[in-house]
């Protein structure tokens, strides 16, 4: 009896010691520091910045991650005698569809091979994995500090268990035509407008319940964009969609094709829970090719 | 109940100077957004100088010095830069210089000190003077001041279309953050708080190597930025912020052979003037007038 009651009291000692040590792996990142090049040592303590206190690292640029399901940010500099010094920046998105929309929203290059993917420009390494979005950088791109980029940034991406996948909205954009790198994934008109101004307002609903995929297409030398809106549910898309014909096409009919005044032509069109939007297409006939290829990707035909 | 009208991407393609490809920053000045502004003008002055800058983007302090001196000189029409100080400052006041540390594209400690060192002549006492960033909404030299200057670089802004003069205020409020909504539509609106309301004696908008196009995880990179080697300078930051915002589309015009469709449109400037009554965005009413080397104006 009394063996029985001390191995009780041993496993409660035990789960409690676990349930701390995951509340703590909770509130730190600390677990997903990277091993420290040789010659390298950290320069201060690590800083963690959640939604709110994020503004006190980069002041507004801070709306960028909460834009989407933006959680913490982690800040750990390295430094090494001689060297500008490294910064590891590693924000939690929340989930990976908004860690791989994060990462795209900037992206001009080719993968480096890091994480799920990745890209260097001048001292910047970027890379996502899982629900994990990196930039790890020096402002003074020597061998040394680029080398040290790199470990860094693979040591991390080692550590993140989970790699997640890519949003399953992504896969409907058509590859034919496609601008390479010009996909985009965000929830915000604002995301959209940084790519494709439409409007000062929120004239397609979009919001946190919002996905969006988008890229953008060469056709006759025109940019075109192909925008994939997947609402909560479809009533709320043939909402969205009646609000933009009346504000955009400014009519109450259903108007699917618009020539706009630069001659170019604007299509909608609405399956289920998802709008569809083509944006300055050279003619009316290959706005509506582009829509009806991405329909059919929607539908699970193939690609043409 | 009247609804407010939306703005939409027609509405550049038929009103402003944006080509068919490019996207404008600025409403175009033909649409009406809220009230009618009054009818008056606002001076800027333009001052360009070729040695501003070194190729390697070293300042040159004494030329920073004579055009901020020229440029205030041609602002207030006064046959010297010791009058024209004297008329911007007096001996008696607590002068803040509102900087900006943005570490890609940072207010020149050359400027910071060519101001200081005219306050000083001017006759403040050393300890009234004050150079700051960050942390104004809390700081009496800042709080306390009877006297502001304004002086940043001017860029381009993911989230409210330009960094210029208007922004730079953000800091006079402790919530930063809180300025954000609508693409930080009422920027202009932190102008009328009371920490700052009328304090302002003049602004600078650094345009000596702007940010035209901003990429990159910080918004930086180098290659969307060009020496231009000016100040533009008024009593009147809407009026900057209305000429930074063309300067910065020209630009794009110019370096793109398809200028970007997307970019966030710097509306607060617009609404400086419609809405909060801070100044004139109205190209038309902004008498500009343009000092040293025009070559490449774009203005």
């Amino acid at each position: 009896m009394k063996s029985k009651h001390s191995a009780l009291v041993m496993l409660s000692l035990v789960y409690l010691f676990s349930a701390n040590n995951i509340h703590a792996q909770e509130n730190t990142m600390d677990h997903l520091l990277p091993v420290i090049p040789e010659g390298w040592q950290a320069d201060g303590e690590s800083e963690l910045f959640d939604r709110e206190s994020i503004f006190q690292y980069m002041n507004g640029a801070g709306e960028v991650y909460r834009s989407y399901d933006y959680k913490n940010l982690l800040v750990q500099r390295y430094k090494k005698q001689g060297e500008e010094g490294v910064t590891v920046e590693l924000f939690d998105m929340g989930n990976p569809a908004d860690a791989y929309g994060i990462f795209l929203r900037n992206r001009m290059s080719s993968s480096v091979g890091i994480g799920n993917d990745s890209e260097y420009r001048s001292g910047y390494l970027v890379f996502w994995k899982g629900k994990y979005f990196a930039s790890v950088f020096t402002y003074a791109e020597t061998d040394e500090a680029r080398n040290a980029v790199f470990t860094l940034a693979q040591s991390i991406a080692d550590k993140i268990e989970d790699s997640g996948a890519r949003p399953a909205l992504m896969k409907y954009l058509p590859e034919k035509n496609k601008n390479e790198y010009s996909e985009r994934y965000f929830h915000l008109y604002t995301d959209l407008n940084e790519r494709y101004f439409l409007s000062d307002e929120n004239i397609l609903n979009l919001g946190d319940e919002t996905r969006c995929a988008l890229a953008s297409y060469t056709i006759s030398d025109e940019e075109v964009f192909l925008l994939i809106v997947q609402y909560p549910d479809p009533a709320h898309a043939r909402s969205a969609l009646a609000e933009f014909r009346t504000t955009y096409f400014r009519t109450d009919d259903e108007t699917s094709f618009l020539q706009l005044e630069n001659s170019l032509w604007t299509a909608a069109t609405e399956t289920s829970d998802k709008l569809i939007f083509v944006f300055d297409a050279p003619d009316k006939e290959e706005a509506n090719s582009l829509l009806l290829n991405c329909v059919r990707l929607i539908k699970g035909d193939k690609d043409e | 109940m009247n609804k407010k009208p939306v703005f939409t991407r027609r509405d550049f393609l038929v009103g402003s100077s944006a080509t068919a490809a490019g996207m404008a920053l600025g409403i175009p000045n033909n649409l009406k957004l809220d009230s009618p502004v009054s009818p008056k003008t606002s001076r800027a002055v333009l001052v360009r100088d070729p040695d501003a800058m070194s190729a390697d983007g070293k300042y040159n302090g004494p030329v920073l010095s004579r055009m901020l001196d020229d440029a205030v000189t041609a602002l207030l029409e006064t046959s010297s830069a010791d009058e024209a100080w004297s008329q911007l400052l007096n001996k008696d006041d607590k002068l803040g210089i509102k900087t900006n540390i943005w570490r890609f594209l940072y207010t020149p400690k050359e400027l910071e000190q060519a101001v200081r060192s005219r306050a000083l002549n001017v006759g403040i006492p050393s300890d009234n003077i004050a150079i700051a960033d960050r942390g104004i909404h809390s700081n009496p030299q800042f709080t306390e001041a009877t006297a502001l200057i304004n002086m940043r670089p001017l860029r381009t802004h993911h989230w409210s279309g330009i960094g210029g003069c208007l922004k730079n205020y953000i800091t006079f409020h402790s919530q930063p953050w809180t300025w954000h909504g609508d693409s930080c539509a009422d920027l202009g609106g932190i102008w009328k708080l009371p920490v700052c309301a009328g304090k302002t004696r003049l602004n600078v908008l650094v345009v000596l190597r702007p940010l035209f196009y901003g990429i990159g995880p910080h918004h930086f990179d180098p290659e969307h930025s060009w020496f231009y080697n000016g100040l533009l300078v008024s009593q009147d930051p809407v009026a900057l912020d209305s000429l930074g915002v063309k300067l910065l589309e020209e630009k794009r015009n110019v370096f793109f052979d398809k200028p970007p469709k997307g970019g966030t449109s710097a509306k607060h400037v617009q609404y400086a003037e419609t809405r909060h009554g801070v100044g004139l965005a109205d190209l038309s009413k902004i008498d500009l007038v343009k000092i040293g080397y025009t070559e490449d104006s774009l203005l």
